[in-house]
């Protein structure tokens, strides 16, 4: 964990804090619930990101483009 | 209790299911990003607790 990610988990902590404080609405949802949904579905797509990376397209080369030629540039 | 299960399943799929149809994900697309979003929660609550407390 780098010392960035350290200082923004920080800044995050202070601007609940504050929001709180001044009784100004906070840019996030004031449940827990809801924030472990957020923080759940990035991981999902996180996933999802993982397993196209690893299953690439192997008949992408036999799909059509634009001008339904399968061996076109595709712009 | 059965909410608490369907909750994270349903925020999953649809995470993934955002990335498999490329659509605009309504959450932070980098982990740290939804981490900060936990962060400031969690700020939030403790703000609470402490402005309770007085």
């Amino acid at each position: 964990m780098s010392w960035k990610f350290c200082v923004g988990l920080l800044l995050g902590l202070t601007i609940g804090f504050g929001c709180r404080w001044l009784a100004i609405p906070v840019p996030a949802p004031p449940m827990l619930v809801g924030a472990s949904l957020v923080v759940a579905m990035t991981t999902g797509y996180l996933l999802a990101d993982r397993f196209m990376a690893t299953h690439p397209a192997r008949h992408h080369q036999d799909c059509g483009g634009p001008s339904g030629e399968t061996k076109e540039t595709r712009t | 209790m059965m909410e608490l299960m369907v909750g994270p399943v349903l925020a999953l799929a649809i995470g993934a299911g955002c990335r498999l149809l490329d659509i605009p994900l309504p959450a932070p697309p980098k982990l740290q990003g939804a981490l900060l979003v936990l962060a400031m929660t969690v700020g939030y609550l403790l703000g609470d607790k402490f402005l309770g407390m007085r």
